[in-house]
């Protein structure tokens, strides 16, 4: 935690309110994000009690499915079915691809129109559906597996693409709320506790005098995807009920017990779901940055690698990247992570305040500039135009002479600090100079040059470097495809492959009839 | 066990555990009750998966999920210690002591060689001192011979996909597995053998993928033996800690007081005197974390943020001070001037920052602004 994080928490705590931490938003936000919450019954891997989706505003509207023994397998498979049913249809239009000329080199290219973008309550649930209900899809309908429907199988894919995409830092495909949340307000709570959806939304609203009762009463509300343990024990007398009517045969009696369920779970789904929205909607209110459009781009593209694949039949993936690719991944996500932070940086004061206070920032008021000077730049042997502005410092710096820095309001513009001392800084502007002239920069205006360079560091999008799930959607119509790089596994490789457990028939696993 | 390898720095939790208090009643009755309990459908499949492994099976799906580790006879060649079959004794004291005898004998026996050796010893009791307190640890582990050589065993309901188990839950069983390996090793030394017969290491034993099938995976255990030693070996003993504390403070409140809310605020004073070191993942790993957050909250106590909050603010004693001291013009000098200096100018950035971005609902606000 930066110290600049800590006072805005120090002063969301005093408020007991929330308090802003950026000024713009650094998340992409779709006009109508599908909104999916869900609830697993605790001990198993992946058996959703109760799962709840749309693009409403309200829960009401949401559709729903409630499995009353997720142990058992078709009752499981029921809530499952619909769910993946509804999902891939959802998903569907943004499979579909336009061909569209190639931005360079002529040609043309497939594209998907656009991406689709799914919004969860907390991170749990993202790597809950994702890792776990999509890896426990995927190979369904392969080798000895258990046969379920076809959008079962393509929601199995999706999620898993999702899944894997999820990873890559700033992308807004399939977004957590209180990941989302949390990285544009500070509360006055830990980290940890703001994983809680409920009590992220308390902080935001306005806490009361006594705030740690109300934060208390909150936070048992968990949205998923583990229910609260008190709340499975008043759950299990009625799974059972229903457990007990299907070992019955008893028709009636099994949705009567269902009903019963139902009951229990939808409210707690469309709480969650309401949540979820209402998260969405708050973040809706703050203004986008400018990269935002630029990283959804990247999402866009990734997608459109999916869809193409798609495009030649269910997707399939390995159980495991190989370890050359999960360690490109891995080089990738970070590098993604450094240009996330630098662009921010360049978007938002509020975040670049953080670099400023570690000393990385030369703000200050500019008392002179002189934008005659031209000096022979090392290597060249004419002379060319060097601007000179001096900033008064309003804030201590640590960048010492010779260090580079960038102009924050134009980043192409890059200068080197001639000299210092306390008060003043004299900056030589090298690259750019015909912006710097233009600009409007005039003694007594604030100005602020940062120490970070957005095209250095390695670029995340180096062809080389791209693993299959982000590669370019750069596929030729007609002609040879390129050498596929995907991990997918043929199906005579894949029915060897030993899948075990609820997905294999001499496992019945869970089953408790 | 996880609050104590988790925070042991906390006298706290060291102190309760000392005196053989549950710390989830110990919460209850001083009115921070813990939302604790487990959920009936998780037990259930623990329960059920740890028992087909065992006794429904005859220990035949154990040996064979192990079998890539340890190669073991299969049934009815196994041979099966469990300690458990001491039988019910009158109390629970004698009980353990019994299971304690008969674990140090069938260990002996394995670490002799002989050819009456168990191959499995189920439910071993072990006893250990951990900084000044005795504790009796109940793995549901195992200790296998292979050759002449131990194996520490855990049997876990959680999944392992694809390879793969939630990488927080792993690294709880490791910490819980190192406790009873220096206990284990602590055991084997007691009774004159040499503690090398046992393998730096624990063999999860969980289902795998989404079925119930058991898969079997060798954690390395080293690195966390030697942080956990490293950890016991820095701490005050528990003896120590009482003396620092009054000698007639005591748990004892009267129980027989039928004014719970006055037993409760007497209680409340008691364990108040015993310092705590409270951190936001307390909440995770101890009972007590619901009266130790409150008790933070209305200390203003900057680790209850986190603790990296605690490590950049010391010696500031609250968020607020901190808070204060961002918000002076003046230099202060005395122990917190280096924080001080560094929290002023974090505020100035984030206040310039504020100004340019001409954002209203941005700017900074102080409590008589309240909440929004
Ligand atoms: S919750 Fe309290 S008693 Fe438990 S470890 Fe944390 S500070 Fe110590």
């Amino acid at each position: 935690m930066s110290l600049v994080d800590l006072i805005l928490t120090a002063e969301a705590a005093e408020s007991r309110s929330a308090v802003r931490k950026t000024a713009f938003r650094h998340v992409h936000l779709d006009e109508r994000p599908l909104i999916v919450v869900a609830f697993n019954l605790s001990g198993e891997a992946a058996a959703p009690i109760g799962l709840m989706w749309g693009t409403g505003s309200s829960a009401d509207d949401a559709d729903f499915a409630v499995s009353g023994e997720p142990r058992n397998r078709e009752s499981r498979f029921e809530a499952i079915n619909a769910f993946c049913d509804d999902f891939t249809r959802h998903l569907s239009p943004y499979l579909r691809l336009e061909t569209v000329p190639k931005r360079r080199g002529g040609g043309f290219r497939q594209v998907a129109k656009a991406a689709p973008q799914i919004v969860v309550p907390n991170s749990a649930t993202r790597s809950y559906l994702g890792a776990r209900l999509g890896r426990s899809l995927r190979y369904l309908g392969l080798g000895e597996t258990h046969e379920v429907p076809e959008p079962t199988q393509w929601a199995g894919a999706h999620l898993s693409w999702l899944a894997e995409h999820s990873n890559l830092p700033g992308q807004s495909v399939f977004v957590a709320a209180t990941e989302a949340l949390a990285d544009h307000y500070a509360t006055g709570q830990s980290a940890l506790e703001n994983a809680n959806l409920a009590s992220l939304l308390a902080w935001i609203d306005g806490l009361p005098d006594d705030a740690l009762a109300m934060l208390e009463s909150v936070e048992d509300s968990a949205y998923g995807p583990v229910p609260n343990p008190e709340w499975e024990a008043q759950l299990e007398p009625l799974v059972r009920a229903y457990g007990d009517a299907l070992r019955a045969g008893d028709k009636e009696a099994e949705q009567r017990a269902l009903d019963e369920v139902e009951k229990a779970v939808r409210p707690k789904l469309a709480e969650a779901y309401q949540a979820t929205h209402r998260a969405i909607e708050i973040l809706r209110k703050i203004p986008p940055a400018p990269g935002v459009a630029e990283r959804w781009g990247t999402d866009e593209r990734s997608w459109t690698t999916h869809a193409i694949r798609a495009s030649k039949g269910i997707p399939r993936f390995a159980r495991r990247h190989d370890p050359l690719r999960a360690a490109r991944a891995l080089q990738q996500w970070s590098a993604a992570a450094e240009r996330l932070e630098t662009q921010q940086a360049f978007d938002d004061p509020l975040v670049l305040a953080r670099l400023d206070a570690e000393g990385r920032c030369i703000t200050g008021v500019v008392e002179e500039v002189d934008r005659q000077n031209s000096e022979v730049k090392p290597g060249n042997s004419r002379r060319s135009s060097v601007p000179l502005v001096d900033v008064r410092l309003t804030g201590p710096t640590r960048l010492l002479a010779g260090e580079r820095a960038r102009l924050v309001t134009d980043k192409r513009i890059a200068a080197v600090v001639r000299w210092r001392d306390e008060e003043t800084v004299r900056l030589a502007v090298m690259d750019a100079a015909r912006a710097f002239c233009d600009a409007p920069i005039r003694p007594g205006h604030e100005i602020v040059f940062v120490g970070l360079d957005p095209w250095e560091g390695q670029d995340p999008w180096g062809p080389n470097e791209v693993p299959w799930t982000h590669r370019d959607g750069e596929e030729p119509v007609d002609g040879d495809a390129p050498p596929d790089d995907s991990p997918d596994m043929s199906l005579d490789e894949l029915a060897a492959v030993p899948i075990v457990g609820i997905v294999s028939p001499d496992d019945v696993g869970g089953v408790v009839l | 066990m996880a609050a104590l390898t988790e925070n042991p720095g906390c006298s706290r939790r060291r102190i309760v555990d000392a005196a053989g208090l549950k710390a989830h009643e110990l919460a209850d009755r001083l009115g921070h009750p813990t939302l604790r309990g487990q959920s009936p459908f998780a037990i259930e499949t623990g329960n059920r998966f740890e028992d087909r492994l065992k006794k429904r099976s005859g220990y035949a799906l154990l040996v064979e999920a192990l079998a890539p580790f340890v190669d073991l006879p299969a049934p009815p060649d196994l041979n099966v210690e469990d300690v458990n079959s001491v039988g019910r004794l009158a109390d629970a004291q004698t009980w353990m002591e019994a299971r304690v005898a008969k674990t140090d004998e069938a260990l002996a026996r394995i670490a002799r060689g002989g050819a009456d050796a168990p191959h499995v010893v189920d439910h071993p009791v072990l006893r250990l001192d951990l900084t000044g307190s005795s504790v009796n640890l109940e793995p549901d582990a195992l200790a296998f011979r292979v050759g002449d050589r131990l194996e520490l065993v855990e049997i876990k309901s959680y999944a392992v996909i694809d390879g793969q188990a939630d990488p927080a839950k792993v690294s709880a069983t490791a910490a819980q597995s190192a406790v009873y390996h220096m206990a284990l090793r602590a055991t084997l030394e007691r009774l004159g053998f040499d503690p090398e017969l046992l393998a730096w290491s624990v063999i999860l034993v969980a289902p795998r993928n989404f079925g119930r099938t058991p898969t079997a995976h060798r954690i390395p255990l080293r690195k966390k033996s030697a942080a956990l030693a490293r950890v016991l070996g820095s701490v005050p003993r528990v003896g120590e800690l009482l003396d620092d504390l009054p000698h007639d403070l005591s748990f004892d409140v009267g129980s027989t007081n039928t004014d719970s809310r006055a037993a409760s605020e007497a209680l409340n004073v008691v364990v108040s005197a015993i310092d705590a070191l409270y951190v936001p993942e307390c909440v995770q790993n101890c009972d007590m974390a619901k009266f130790c957050r409150s008790e933070a909250w209305s200390n203003d106590d900057p680790s209850r943020v986190g603790r990296t909050a605690r490590d950049s603010l010391a010696g500031v004693s609250s968020l607020s001070e901190a808070l204060a001291l961002a918000r002076s013009a003046n230099a202060t000098d005395g122990s917190d001037a280096e924080v001080g200096g560094a929290l002023r100018d974090a505020f100035g950035a984030l206040e310039r920052a504020r100004a340019r971005s001409g954002d209203q609902s941005l700017l900074s606000r102080t409590v008589t602004d309240g909440p929004r």
